[in-house]
């Protein structure tokens, strides 16, 4: 079916007469691959969306609302919480992520493809608003040991880091669709622009934010997409090996830098160590099955952040091994079932989203699950649709909420057959 | 390029697992292989054991009616520490601490406040609840309070000796709180459980252990208070009209070797322990210091005569005024009965040293021989239990000095020297017991200072009844016909001043010369005066033994019955008003 039209809109291209405006020209024609004629979305016949997509997200889900549960006390007495304070809210976020994955799975895909960038925008400015805000010490910014990355909205905080995943998921999957569909996307100028784009993101993120889990994390997502836009090995490994030696620039261009390189390989500052080495006895204690729901000795203050970040470690105490390996099965069959989809997915711009959500929580279950069991360094990040957090709960929703609409419109056979051939043709022709 | 594209999707899901993959083995090894060492030092981490202290047992006395009156009572108090290593203002908590509890700063330990390289300086101790109270609202940085339990003692320094005192450690010392400490202290209890990082204990753990303190017994001591107290003051005014510094006196009921009071001067107010400098103010010198108590002796040598048969009461002996015994000639103090012929009640009335030794001779057929010797020896140790220690319930008890009769080295001169209590060292506490029994128709029972326990609660847990050890130390009769003597040497005394009231008391005095500590010799002006006796009722039942012990007194006269007598008079005088002693 996409040939029919590429083919046509090819030959309405042609007709063009003018060689300066080509360029111009064949964006708009190129398009055609991504849009019908009447400028949207091309999309494939619609049919029943992946449920099982519904069911993986509800378990997981679950499981962090039960650990929730079985760690209220703990927690309610290691502050001046009233108890259950977190189950509470943990349940409204949840609800309110549900409503947010429903709503987002109804809305026209097309939507994203016409104001991703915008969405990205906003969320890149409320982003670097955010430590000027603080600096200026506003109200509405809640800032922790010199870092300022949420706004206080009074019922809850809003952290615009995890807006800008959704938003730079859709961004880049917009500007690398439409550049791969030029075939520019093995260009100097495409891997310029976007990397301008990034590393401004990142330097907002990591510079400006002290945020790294998030800045690795917008790394990963983009890297992801890239791989999969199919931009070539050559390049990826230059990006890699250009974003190693800015690393070791950086470290070189600052001494102090290198000193906290140094503690990082010797064991880490003493706060993160301990924070690891609590991670690890959770883990340890916890066994075949664990200590049981509301065993948990570790959540009494042993733990730091043992509802967010070190959510993994509490369940390895509570549900032991058994319990952490059926929910690393359930993030990988979600993971899997995400990234399998763009082999049948015909559009690249829904396939370049689908491997952002994929890079998205991947990279969080990974630098996460990586930190807890001390075989990354410990950044500091949520473990997706499991840790307490309304911002990180409501964007994850939306983004899997994607991907859900996106499950409507899968082929049957693999695009990856036709796909070959259809990329092929594409390209030839576009060099002709 | 785009022929990869399948691929790609497949190469993503492939490093995902196999990321994965390495977690899942990464958790095996840390939840599975190394669980147990986690496991342990989980444990090491979250359980807490926390001792808890029991409340040390408080010590009583009782009156004649049986009324309880404390004497060691508990008070909460609180230590004040820092932590400098977290103080925030040094200067803040220097000036807190000297505004709140300047009476109780621990010298120089305010001065270590800046030292950041320490967690834990003691500030002050004995901190009260309300000072306690001010020093929580300061809410400073670094500071903290803790539980702690201090000694009170209504009476002050009542029976001070025999108490003892508890150091900061909790530890009794001296007395009867270091004699019955582990009573006394009780059982610390334990608490093992899971806690929060606060070390809060939780209810979730599946080994904890809470096992309660076990409080101390509480300690009711034979001691009569009002006895007690008479005794302190009568002893102190005895010693003034001596110029006397150092003294002691006991109180005891012939009955059952009870201890009734005991004091020892100088004394000391153990709520200030520790401002005494010198440590023999702590020892209740009755138990703890052998010396020789001197003529009050010869009661027990006429005693043990006559128990023996080998001397009547109605013997008689002639006085030469000096005996040459080998190389020591031994004289009497008083001379104007020289070359008369004696009674055995004139021996104790004049005191007569050769009539001492003329009965140690009677025992060896009319030489101190080996014979005499160890006949002597028994009576001695076997009936009146002067060799070892009597066991009474208070620290530091000292040994007599006994030599055997088979001593080689002029055990002849020492024998004889030992019929009038020289040559020999004993405690108050051994003699007045053997008193006891000498007196009371020969039963000699453990001298004790302890009447029973009593749980927290009050609840009797142990009477302490008195214990028999040795019956017929005399025989009855003689021990009445000794009593009858000492009654009588008494009222007649050696200068013919003691006046009879009518009352049925009888006692000896003794005065002797003290080693010189400078000489090694036995010195002509340092003496011991000790006086022994008893009240009994008019049927001749005693009801009362008193001795009392009085170093160094100047005064005209003979210690013994110029410096001790006199107490021992006034103190008889109160015990028969007291127990109501009628004539």
């Amino acid at each position: 079916m996409p040939y029919k039209s590429d083919r046509s809109s090819w030959a309405r291209s042609s007709n063009r007469p003018t060689e300066s405006r080509r360029t111009k020209l064949a964006a708009r024609e190129i398009s055609s691959t991504l849009f019908s004629k009447t400028g949207e979305l091309k999309l494939g016949r619609k049919h029943r969306p992946d449920y099982i997509l519904v069911i993986l997200i509800l378990a997981l889900a679950f499981i962090g609302l039960i650990a929730m549960f079985s760690i209220a006390p703990a927690i309610a007495s290691g502050s001046s919480n009233a108890q259950a304070t977190f189950m509470w809210r943990q349940g409204i976020f949840l609800f309110i992520g549900l409503v947010t994955f429903f709503v987002v799975s109804r809305i026209p895909l097309d939507f994203w493809r016409r104001w991703g960038s915008w969405i990205f925008l906003l969320a890149l400015v409320l982003c670097f608003a955010l430590p000027i805000l603080g600096m200026m010490n506003a109200p509405v910014v809640i800032c922790t040991l010199g870092a300022c990355r949420w706004y206080d909205l009074g019922f809850m905080s809003f952290q615009p880091a995890e807006f800008l995943k959704f938003g730079m998921v859709l961004f880049v999957s917009g500007f690398l669709a439409v550049r791969s569909a030029q075939n520019r996307l093995n260009s100097w100028s495409t891997l310029m622009s976007l990397g301008a784009v990034v590393l401004f993101s990142l330097f907002v993120i990591v510079i400006m934010q002290k945020d790294l889990g998030t800045g690795v994390a917008l790394a990963a997502i983009v890297l992801i997409q890239l791989v999969i836009a199919g931009l070539s090995w050559r390049k990826l490994a230059t990006i890699l090996a250009a974003a190693v030696g800015l690393g070791v620039l950086s470290i070189l261009a600052a001494p102090h830098r290198l000193e906290r390189v140094a503690t990082f390989l010797g064991g880490g500052t003493a706060e993160t160590d301990y924070h690891i080495n609590q991670a690890m006895i959770a883990l340890g204690s916890g066994g075949w099955t664990g200590r049981g729901l509301g065993q948990s000795i570790q959540a009494f203050g042993w733990l730091p952040e043992a509802v967010n970040d070190s959510i993994f470690a509490i369940l390895g105490e509570t549900l032991g091994f058994i319990g952490l390996l059926a929910i690393l099965l359930a993030f990988a069959y979600l993971l899997k079932r995400i990234i399998d989809k763009v082999d049948y997915t015909e559009n690249a711009y829904l396939r370049l989203i689908l491997a952002g959500v994929f890079g998205w929580l991947a990279a969080h279950v990974v630098l996460n699950v990586g930190a807890m069991t001390h075989l990354v360094p410990l950044t500091g990040i949520t473990l997706p649709l499991v840790s307490f957090g309304g911002t990180s709960m409501l964007f994850m929703m939306a983004g899997l909420g994607v991907v859900f609409a996106i499950s409507r419109y899968t082929t049957h056979r693999k695009v990856a057959n036709e796909g070959k051939e259809a990329g092929d043709a594409n390209s030839v022709r576009w060099r002709r | 390029m785009n022929a990869t594209k399948t691929s790609r999707s497949r190469f993503l899901t492939v490093g995902l697992f196999l990321i994965l993959a390495v977690f899942v083995m990464r958790l095996f090894n840390i939840q599975i292989i190394q669980h147990n060492e986690f496991l342990a030092k989980a444990d090491a981490m979250q359980t807490t054991k926390a001792t808890i202290n029991p409340a040390r047992g408080q010590i009583f006395v009782q009156d004649r009616d049986g009324n309880l009156a404390p004497l060691v009572l508990n008070r909460t108090v609180y230590t004040l520490f820092a932590d400098p290593s977290t103080v925030e203002d040094a200067e803040a908590v220097k000036n807190l601490a000297q505004k709140i509890a300047g009476g109780q700063l621990i010298n120089g330990n305010l001065a270590k406040l800046t030292d950041e390289d320490l967690q834990y300086v003691v500030l002050a101790r004995g901190v009260s609840w309300q000072q306690a109270q001010q020093i929580r609202e300061a809410d400073l940085e670094g500071v903290g309070l803790q539980v702690d339990s201090e000694r009170v003692y209504p009476e002050g320094s009542l029976a001070a000796q025999t108490l003892g005192f508890v150091n900061a450690d909790g530890e009794g010392q001296y007395g009867v709180e270091q004699f019955l400490d582990e009573e006394l202290a009780g059982t610390p209890g334990l608490l093992q459980a899971v806690t929060d990082v606060r070390r809060i204990p939780l209810t979730i753990g599946t080994h904890d252990v809470s096992i309660p303190a076990q409080n101390g017994e509480n300690i009711v001591l034979s001691i009569d208070r009002n006895i007690q107290f008479q005794v302190e003051q009568l002893l102190a005014e005895g010693l003034k009209n001596a110029n006397a510094t150092t003294g002691s006196a006991v109180v005891m009921d012939p009955q059952t070797s009870r201890v009734l009071a005991m004091a020892s001067l100088p004394s000391f107010n153990p709520e200030e322990f520790n401002k005494v400098t010198d440590a023999s103010t702590f020892q209740a010198m009755a138990v703890t210091n052998a010396y020789e108590p001197g003529s009050v002796m010869k009661l027990f040598t006429v005693g043990a005569g006559m128990d023996a048969n080998v001397i009547g009461r109605e013997s008689t002996f002639y006085n030469p005024g000096c005996v040459q015994i080998d190389d020591a000639k031994i004289c009497n103090v008083e001379r104007r009965v020289d070359g008369q012929m004696m009674s055995m009640t004139q021996l104790l009335q004049y005191s007569l040293n050769t009539g001492a030794v003329w009965v140690l001779e009677q025992m060896g057929g009319g030489s101190i021989n080996l014979a005499a010797r160890q006949m002597f020896y028994k009576y001695t140790t076997d009936n009146f239990r002067l060799k070892g220690k009597t066991g009474i319930e208070i620290v530091g008890e000292s040994n007599s000095v006994i030599f055997p009769p088979d001593d080689p080295s002029g055990a002849r001169v020492r024998y004889a020297n030992m019929t009038f209590g020289q040559g020999e060292q004993l405690t108050m506490i051994q003699v007045i017991a053997a008193f006891s029994a000498a007196i009371n128709g020969g039963n000699y029972y453990q001298p004790t200072i302890l009447l029973g326990t009593t749980d927290s609660s009050g609840k009797t847990l142990r009477e302490n009844q008195p214990k028999l050890v040795q019956e017929n130390s005399l025989r009855p009769e003689v021990s009445n016909n000794l009593k009858e003597m000492l009654q009588q040497a008494r009222y007649l005394g050696a200068s013919g001043k003691t006046k009879d009231n009518g009352f049925y008391v009888g006692g000896k005095s003794g005065t002797a010369q003290k080693i010189d500590p400078v000489t090694g010799k036995y010195s002509d002006t340092l003496t011991t005066g000790t006086y022994i006796g008893f009240g009994a009722d008019k049927t001749g039942t005693p009801k009362y033994a008193i001795m009392v012990r009085v170093d160094d007194a100047r005064v005209g006269g003979y210690a013994g019955s110029a410096a001790a007598q006199p107490i021992f008079d006034v103190l008889s005088n109160f015990m028969i008003q007291y127990e109501g002693i009628s004539k």
